[in-house]
């Protein structure tokens, strides 16, 4: 009997018996009052009190309070704000404001990052889960907005152009029509493929890290991964307490000591400043007085360990150096440098600073500030320390791809963006185009006959630089940052990697740059 | 009286429970004996308050205990659709209450009716007392949850300060009705000395509940003492000064605690904290517009969406499920419940017994006004439950408790005429 009952009661019929039943509700509650309003007791002379007054404010508040909700109830359509909420934060699956069809987010070749289903049912789907999900954001009925999501909300949810009243009850009427498309599309310059396998080479990894990718051109940002990631379709409560900060966007919001690669700007540096360019590296390393701890090349520490003793590299010069990585290299020339021109680049390439890579005028996307305080002129033996990547300094991974890219654009700095449709920002010139040049040669030389050889793509012209960052939290952090062009071409990508915990930076970083350059000029 | 008691309440209590049911059988075809149980225990509930009546030969207005009745089925089929009213596991402090409540509503008439009530009238110290010792007991035995105080197993005792302060503070203002009545051109003037008096006993318990920063229930014991005042010297200055006054003291009071800034920025511009103090307001906003006109269907929307929606976010759910026309149902059933209690306060033979039943309806319809006000937006959050809807034994006892004494005031003699040989 049950299971007939329960077919009887299927869903379209279902809300008929419950719309009987509510009426049922409301028309006893209407007998009852009435009743109890008509009863007419044997009429007895008591104590007279007037209460007028009290009985009046009463009914006026309740009238009020009840008007005032019947504007949220049946007329909450004509409040901006309010749909603009039931579009992001409803989890009710009957909700008018499901029929509201949120813009797209889509990649520089148009491919769809996220879109609204169509079917009445609100949802958000985000085609590519785990590979654009730092970088496109999600939204979530009760966590609300992040990423792009959050950013361009004004736009995908197409309240912007709303200025009068008028135009919002308007708007809002039409909204609530079934599957209103109501926001505007915002197209990113990221491209899907080197996302996606960005985010295969990490899976293999299965490390913690990050992947930033630039156009040195315009500035376009291609790339912009973070691991490990989620799955913004099917989020969880529990990743707000992940261990593995799954949601921290790493390539925006890491902060990691950058180790070698921090020696590309040196070496461009020693150029600028005109310092001599070959210089002694003997074994026991550079020391700035003589009683502190010397700055060693790897090589002493590695032969050390094989009970060995390294004859040093001797005289070298600057492609040599950065080939090898030599440390008593770098140490010494950022001192030849002095501090005063190593604060001026440091604020060049705005290491300092927090970058904003999207921004409407509303709300923006920014990278964490980098930490490289102002040295003062008897700082040398910190300066020394950050000429090789270590002492205080940290980076994020946009800071170093950005500092690739200036490199590759022959010192000039596009500034990073990640809207397609955003006009190129005011281009700043970081390092001499002669400087820029000079350690981009070297850096093909790092590729061809140095620590990076295993970049080395047929019919490309690669330039990169290997990093190794000891860091306290444990093993070294693998760092890789290059270019690369087409023979005769001028540079189109800037790749900065890091690894984090994975040793070599030419051991667990560069393969995933190597996939990247591979994904991109396929 | 069978009609009052037992039929209509149950008219409203039935289509609620068979939605509900209706619900839980379309979405999978399995019903328990457990799934009755609310139905049972509410028919119980209102047969025993029928036979007591009956039997007692209950005599006075029966648009209260009607009234509250409708409201104490529509409350059960809200837990029970919510889900706090579990019926399979053992009983718990909170389902005791029901019983309890009922026990103590019909002692409480048996106990003072027949005029009896006024018995109580020299005994004001004893309850101004008492409701001083509940407050302290609670700030020095109880902890914090939520911004109140409770003792264990989540019992908030200040509840039943209302009708111990409306009881107490009713003997001193009907017994000074004459001198408080002074005045010149509309204008109150009562002698100072009376004033003083009522000030200085009527400050310990206030003070008390602002040291415990339950400013809701400061608020609303102060609005209630409003209208007694007025009510026992019809003078109409006394609710519109002290409201305006109380309004002035709640302006500048409340930004100076620090949940009441919150409470007070979330209520302005809860936008500005979608998903941190505005959350709950807006999803409860949501929720109407969910509902619209005619409702989701009882059991057929997801009022869960709301944080802590049984207790004083349950009107949501009638807005969600009931739509704006259970709203109107809802609020009438607490319009008829005012407006009984009221009749009661102007047949009552003694100015005391007249003015406690002021008191307790005063209390009970700003408490609606307060709570429904509250949880749909139109005045700032106060932590008040809406009275035998919202979840919380102690709330559900003192709501009976007080409808008890208004049936006590109401039945003052027993009925002319040879009634007796009926039973």
């Amino acid at each position: 009997m049950l299971d007939s009952l329960s077919e009887f009661l299927a869903p379209p019929r279902c809300r008929e018996v419950l719309a009987l039943l509510r009426g049922a509700f409301c028309l006893a509650c209407v007998a009852l009052v009435l009743r109890a309003c008509f009863h007419f007791a044997p009429y007895r002379v008591g104590h007279r009190v007037r209460l007028m007054l009290f009985p009046a404010l009463f009914c006026i508040g309740a009238l009020a309070i009840f008007v005032y909700q019947a504007s949220w109830q049946l007329a909450g359509h004509t409040r901006k704000s309010f749909v603009s909420y039931m579009e992001r934060h409803n989890s009710r699956p009957d909700n008018a404001a499901h029929h509201l069809i949120r813009g797209e987010i889509l990649d520089r070749g148009g491919e769809r990052l996220a879109y609204t289903e169509a079917d009445g049912s609100g949802r958000r789907v985000y085609e590519y889960a785990d590979a654009c999900a730092h970088v496109v954001g999600f939204r979530h009925p009760s966590e609300g907005l992040t990423g792009v999501e959050r950013a361009a909300d004004d736009a995908l949810s197409g309240w912007k152009e709303l200025r009068t009243m008028e135009d919002v009850k308007e708007a809002g009427l039409a909204a609530m029509r079934p599957d209103r498309r109501i926001g505007t599309n915002v197209v990113l310059t990221i491209d899907v493929g080197l996302q996606l396998r960005a985010c295969s080479e990490f899976d293999r990894l299965k490390r913690r890290g990050a992947a930033v990718a630039i156009d040195p051109r315009t500035g376009e940002i291609l790339l912009l991964f973070s691991s490990p990631s989620f799955d913004p379709n099917r989020f969880d409560r529990s990743l707000n307490v992940d261990p593995e900060g799954r949601l921290l966007n790493r390539a925006l919001r890491g902060r990691y000591p950058s180790g070698s690669t921090f020696k590309t700007a040196i070496a461009a540096l020693m150029v600028e400043c005109g310092v001599p360019q070959e210089l002694d590296c003997p074994a026991d390393g550079f020391r700035l007085r003589s009683w502190r701890r010397p700055i060693r090349d790897h090589e002493y520490y590695a032969y050390e360990r094989k009970g060995l003793r390294w004859p040093g590299f001797g005289r070298i010069g600057l492609d040599t150096a950065l080939a090898k990585s030599s440390n008593a290299y770098f140490a010494q020339g950022g001192v030849l440098c002095k501090p005063a021109p190593f604060n001026a680049m440091v604020a060049r390439l705005h290491l300092n600073e927090s970058v904003t890579v999207y921004s409407n005028g509303v709300r923006s996307i920014d990278s964490i500030a980098g930490n490289c305080p102002p040295l003062k002129r008897a700082e040398l033996q910190e300066l020394a320390q950050r000429s090789i990547g270590q002492g205080t300094l940290l980076v994020t991974p946009l800071h170093m791809a950005m500092l690739t890219a200036a490199i590759a654009n022959h010192g000039v700095l596009v500034p990073p963006r990640l809207a397609r449709d955003e006009p190129p920002r005011e281009p700043e010139r970081v390092f001499s185009r002669r400087a820029a040049d000079r350690v981009a040669q070297a850096m093909r030389r790092v590729v061809t006959g140095g620590t990076a050889r295993g970049i080395d793509l047929p019919g490309l012209e690669v330039r990169g630089k290997t990093g190794t960052a000891q860091n306290p939290g444990g093993k070294d952090h693998a760092w890789f940052v290059c270019f690369a062009s087409r023979p005769g071409e001028e540079p189109s990508i800037a790749v900065a990697v890091v690894v984090e915990n994975a040793g070599f930076g030419s051991a667990a970083a560069l393969p995933v740059a190597r996939g990247i350059l591979k994904r991109f000029f396929q | 009286m069978f009609l009052h008691l037992v039929l209509l309440p149950l008219l409203v209590f039935v289509p609620l429970h068979l939605s509900v049911l209706a619900v839980r059988v379309a979405n999978a075809p399995e019903l328990g004996w457990p799934e009755l149980a609310p139905a049972a225990v509410f028919l119980a509930a209102l047969l025993v308050v029928w036979v007591a009546l009956r039997l007692g030969r209950y005599a006075g207005s029966p648009a209260v205990p009607s009234a509250a009745m409708a409201l104490l089925g529509t409350g059960i089929a809200l837990q029970y659709r919510i889900g706090t009213l579990r019926t399979v596991e053992a009983p718990t402090p909170s389902q005791l209450a029901l019983p309890i409540g009922i026990a103590t509503m019909l002692a409480v008439w048996l106990l003072l009716r027949r005029r009896r009530i006024e018995r109580l009238e020299p005994l004001w110290g004893v309850f101004l007392g008492a409701a001083v010792a509940v407050i302290a007991g609670v700030i020095v035995a109880g902890r914090g949850f939520r911004g109140a105080f409770y003792l264990a197993g989540g019992m908030n005792p200040v509840e039943i300060v209302k009708p111990l302060l409306v009881v107490s503070v009713a003997s001193l203002l009907s017994g000074h009705r004459r001198l408080l009545r002074r005045g010149f051109l509309g204008i109150p003037l009562p002698p100072l000395n009376i004033l003083a008096t009522v000030g200085v006993l009527w400050a310990p318990p206030m003070l008390l509940l602002v040291a415990q920063g339950d400013l809701g229930m400061f608020a609303l014991m102060n609005a209630t003492l409003l209208v007694m005042l007025y009510a026992v010297t019809n003078r109409s200055l006394y609710l519109v000064g002290g409201f305006a006054a109380l309004f002035a003291v709640a302006a500048v009071a409340i930004p100076m605690t620090d949940r009441g800034r919150v409470r007070l920025a979330a209520w302005l511009d809860p936008f500005s904290s979608e998903t941190g103090t505005g959350w709950q307001i807006l999803q409860a906003l949501v929720a109407y517009y969910s509902g619209g006109i005619w409702g989701t269907g009882f059991g057929a929307g997801s009022p869960n969406a709301v944080p802590i929606v049984e207790s004083d976010f349950v009107y949501a759910i009638v807005g969600e499920e009931l739509g704006m026309t259970g709203c109107a149902a809802v609020l009438l059933l607490y319009g008829a419940l005012v407006f009984g209690g009221l009749r009661i306060a102007s047949r009552a033979r003694s100015a005391y017994a007249s003015c406690v039943a002021t008191g307790l309806t005063a209390c009970l319809g700003l408490q609606t006004l307060l709570n429904v006000g509250g949880c749909t937006k139109a005045i700032p959050l106060t932590g008040i439950p809406l009275p035998l809807l919202s979840h919380g034994g102690s709330s559900l006892v003192t709501t009976l408790l007080m409808t008890g004494l208004l049936l006590a005031i109401s039945d003052e003699e027993p009925p002319l005429g040879a009634r007796s040989g009926r039973s």
